[in-house]
């Protein structure tokens, strides 16, 4: 049985024989040690039986050598129904064809999906898109990855707060949300007195509205009540026992500034000796598809031959099946990188701390804030490290809007 | 396929004196013809030398010593090697025939 295994692949066919005693072929043929099956008899001279189709040369040899007439036929197997399908040549190509535009279809973004913004944002946005190559019928192989399309909304257009970028097949979907002014939100302005909200000395007052209960040149602490939303807080109060028909509160919307010296005390420590990391413009890109965690590099067989190596990696998945098994296809970016040390004198070190505790304090405290003066109170040098504790003054707002409760 | 071959003169030089030397019974030995019947329409013959006549009603190999003659109705040789044959058929009867 074992000789027949595989007669599918190599293929195999039908031989007529005609002639005296047809059968004595098929011995002849066992006898050369080629294999037959299914011989059967036709009548007395005609016999039929099946060979291997890489037999039949030696077959037709055999024939010619005792004087049969064969026929063949009735081809089966793997290599005819090849030669068949390589006959219509037409059906391979479109169902190459077909395959190949299946896939380069789905790499194509087909819609765009902007939703919860208006419709100003939204053709802003779909400027900003246009602008950075994102458009319909692009592909996505050739698109920025979707955490730098974010952020580069977030940068163009300034009315969003947030937005939300999800590719999910041939769509890409963008959720966006509005930052909500405050002019948008007081249609009416509720009364409210203005508090200090830190500690300090008020230097300038600018108030538009409401009855200033301190001077300049005060010292006010946290909490303190700086404007008073109640009118008659600046009747004296003789007036108000005098007449009474005046009610005990008239509440406006306290309006204004309170620009006051207050005092931070920052703690910076800056090391010595620094450890940085730069890349050169030396770099080679690898591709791999990868299922599961396996890798198979597809391009990019070359061996960086930089010491250090820095590779930033970009997945994308070419098919995305069901219960999230993708074929990913990854491009590995390695960049040429070159480590530095650097080393600083303590007073190098000093003057940076100060200016950094007063870049990030600066941050902290928003644009309006002044910095008026640094003072260093304590120093010291510590396992590597400079240790600086400052004093510095700033001049800002501390006004802080309270609402009036009205009792019910 | 000519390994086969090689492998059948092999077993032929060597077996003989194996089967002496282990003093095995006629069951083992390789160059007699064996045949194996199930019922009576498949039939397994190993080891002949060779078809001597085949139609749908006989069909006769020769073996070591003799011949081996079989008789039925509807036979088809299912498969055909060297020194092995299937036949598929409606047996009847086998005989065998020192001559022909």
């Amino acid at each position: 049985m074992k000789y027949l295994q595989g007669k599918f692949i190599f293929g195999f066919l039908t031989v007529y024989v005609r002639g005296e005693r047809p059968e004595l072929f098929f011995k002849e043929l066992a006898n050369s040690g080629i294999y037959t099956w299914q011989v059967i008899m036709q009548n007395e001279h005609l016999c039929q039986g099946n060979i291997r189709s890489f037999d039949i040369n030696f077959v037709q040899k055999i024939a010619q050598d005792h004087g049969y007439e064969i026929t063949l036929g009735n081809k089966r197997g793997l290599p005819y129904l090849f030669n068949r399908l390589w006959r219509r040549k037409e059906l391979i190509v479109a169902s190459l064809l077909s395959f190949i535009f299946l896939v380069g279809l789905s790499q194509v973004i087909w819609t765009i999906d902007i939703s919860g913004v208006s419709k100003e944002v939204e053709v802003k946005i779909n400027d900003t898109l246009k602008k950075q190559g994102v458009k319909l019928g692009s592909f996505k192989f050739l698109l920025d990855q979707t955490s730098h399309i974010q952020q580069n909304i977030l940068q163009e257009v300034p009315e969003l707060l947030w937005i939300g970028v999800e590719q999910k097949g041939t769509r890409l979907t963008f959720t966006g949300i509005e930052k909500i002014t405050q002019d948008n939100i007081d249609g009416k302005e509720s009364p409210q007195h203005l508090v200090a909200g830190k500690n300090g000395i008020v230097h300038e007052m600018r108030i538009t509205k409401g009855v200033p209960l301190v001077s300049i040149n005060d010292f006010v602490k946290t909490g303190d009540k700086l404007v008073s939303g109640n009118l008659f807080d600046a009747l004296p109060e003789e007036r108000i026992d005098e007449d009474e028909t005046i009610k005990d509160q008239q509440l406006v919307t306290a309006k204004g500034e309170v620009i006051a010296k207050t005092w931070y005390e920052v703690q910076v420590s800056i090391p010595l000796e620094v450890n940085y990391d730069t890349i050169t413009s030396n770099h080679l890109n690898k591709y791999y598809l990868s299922v599961g965690d396996k890798r198979l590099l597809v391009w990019g067989f070359k061996q960086p031959k930089f010491k250090f190596v820095h590779i930033e990696s970009d997945e994308r998945s070419i098919i995305n099946f069901k219960q999230g098994w993708p074929i990913i296809w990854v491009k590995d970016t390695l960049h040429e990188k070159r480590e530095y040390t650097y080393k600083r004198t303590e007073k190098e070190a000093k003057a940076m701390g100060m200016a950094q505790a007063k870049v990030s304090l600066k941050r902290q405290l928003g644009k309006n804030a002044n910095i008026l003066s640094q003072k260093v109170l304590h120093e010291a040098t510590e396992s590597g490290k400079v240790k600086l504790n400052l004093l510095i003054t700033v001049k800002e707002n501390i006004a802080k809007e309270i609402p009036i409760t009205q009792g019910d | 396929m000519k390994g086969e071959v090689f492998m059948g003169q092999r077993k032929r030089q060597l077996l003989p004196n194996l089967k002496e030397f282990f003093s095995l019974s006629l069951q083992f030995s390789f160059d007699l013809p064996r045949i194996t019947i199930i019922n009576n329409n498949s039939c397994h013959i190993e080891n002949h030398f060779g078809l001597v006549t085949y139609s749908t009603t006989l069909l006769v190999v020769k073996g070591k010593t003799g011949y081996i003659e079989i008789t039925g109705s509807s036979f088809v040789i299912s498969m055909m090697f060297k020194e092995e044959l299937f036949l598929e058929g409606t047996i009847d009867s086998i005989q065998f025939l020192t001559e022909l």
